[in-house]
């Protein structure tokens, strides 16, 4: 098409020329007119010629333009196909081996969390069972202090509840002692009052005299 | 002052009696020094005889001048004596009482400071002795009653209480 175009601009540029060298030369009007427009009938003819045979190489081009346009697209699309697949291809492959690597690693990441997991309860099991052992020791001797504690203070109870009785009881057998001697004394005052007469009454404060003597009492 | 003194104890055995007899004796020899009648003293029957038992010799001893001093002298010495106070259960005639003072006298003649012949006695009351007597000399009491010596051998007493109970 380019061609074509270039070609009939070199056409229309040599007919001008040629007419500026007829114009410029001193020639025969009629025969020059003549020349010049058999010079332009031809040059409008291969103009016209060229002219068609640029539409042709033009249309041939753009022909051979979209045939190998075409070509390219399908060479494109193939190779591009070919390409895509490659890729396709090696990206599932890579996305395969991604997985398969992925999967090792969620695997050994798995493994190792069971690990740690095991590990981690393992260990929980054992602080458990120490703090278990620990509160069971703990319980266990604070239960013996509570009970020693308890059994301390019912002793002290015991012991105070029975010194209370011992008390309560000296007391009420020293009480019932006392009554039965206030009672005597009572029996005897009232019995010896009818009993003894002044005379013995006088006897036995004779007798008090004597003893208030012997023992000095009265110095 | 002594003998007069001695004279009006001699037949006064409670301080309480001596003290009423030196009031009574007082009356009488102020009467007899001043008025020369004592027909207006009332006197009982045991205390008539005893001023007369003192004697004519003893009024003589008295004059007006010194009759009162002489007296509150005697009371004076009167108070002086610390009776043996003994506390009896029963309540005793003055015949016994004086019997009893009679025996003191015996008992303690020979006490200093003519304090055995001077022995007085002041007689109390205390039912609770049941029998017997106690006896108070220079605030100290010694109990010689029954009471006393049940109190003394309570331990002995009940045991053999509560053995009879058994």
């Amino acid at each position: 098409m380019l061609l074509a175009l270039l070609a009939a601009v070199g056409g229309v540029i040599y007919a001008v020329r040629y007419f500026r060298s007829a114009r410029s030369g001193l020639m025969n009007l009629d025969q020059a007119q003549q020349k010049g427009f058999e010079h332009l009938r031809r040059a409008y003819q291969k103009a016209q010629e060229i002219l068609g045979k640029a539409e042709l190489e033009g249309i041939k081009v753009v022909a051979d333009t979209k045939v190998t346009t075409r070509k390219l697209e399908q060479k494109y699309q193939a190779e591009t196909e070919e390409v895509v697949g490659e890729l396709e291809k090696s990206f599932s492959e890579g996305l395969n081996r991604s997985s398969k690597e992925f999967i090792i690693y969620l695997d050994s990441l798995k493994k190792t969390s069971e690990k740690a997991q095991a590990d981690t309860q393992a260990y929980m099991q054992s602080r458990v069972n120490q703090i278990l052992d620990k509160f069971e020791t703990n319980l266990a001797d604070f239960l013996t202090q509570t009970e020693q504690k308890s059994i301390s203070a019912i002793e002290l109870e015991l012991k105070g509840a029975r010194n209370l009785i011992d008390t309560y009881k000296t007391q009420q057998l020293t009480l019932i002692d006392e009554n039965i001697i206030a009672m005597l004394e009572r029996t005897l005052s009232l019995v010896i009052t009818k009993k003894l007469t002044l005379k013995d009454q006088v006897d036995l404060v004779y007798e008090a005299l004597e003893r208030a003597k012997v023992e000095k009492f009265i110095v | 002052m002594n003998k007069l003194l001695d004279k009006i104890i001699e037949d006064t055995y409670t301080k309480s009696d001596l003290m009423r007899r030196l009031g009574l004796l007082k009356e009488y020899t102020v009467r007899r020094l001043f008025s020369k009648s004592v027909n207006s003293l009332s006197l009982s029957q045991i205390d008539s005889e005893w001023i007369t038992s003192l004697g004519e010799d003893f009024f003589k001893k008295f004059d007006i001048k010194s009759v009162y001093d002489t007296f509150t002298q005697l009371e004076v010495a009167a108070k002086e004596i610390n009776p043996l106070t003994i506390f009896l259960s029963v309540d005793m005639s003055n015949d016994y009482i004086a019997q009893i003072g009679q025996r003191c006298r015996k008992l303690f003649a020979r006490l200093p400071d003519r304090q055995g012949q001077r022995f007085l006695i002041d007689i109390k009351l205390d039912p609770g002795l049941i029998a017997g007597c106690s006896l108070v000399w220079g605030g100290v009491m010694k109990d010689y009653s029954i009471r006393a010596k049940i109190e003394e051998n309570k331990q002995v007493i009940l045991q053999s209480f509560k053995r009879s109970l058994k």
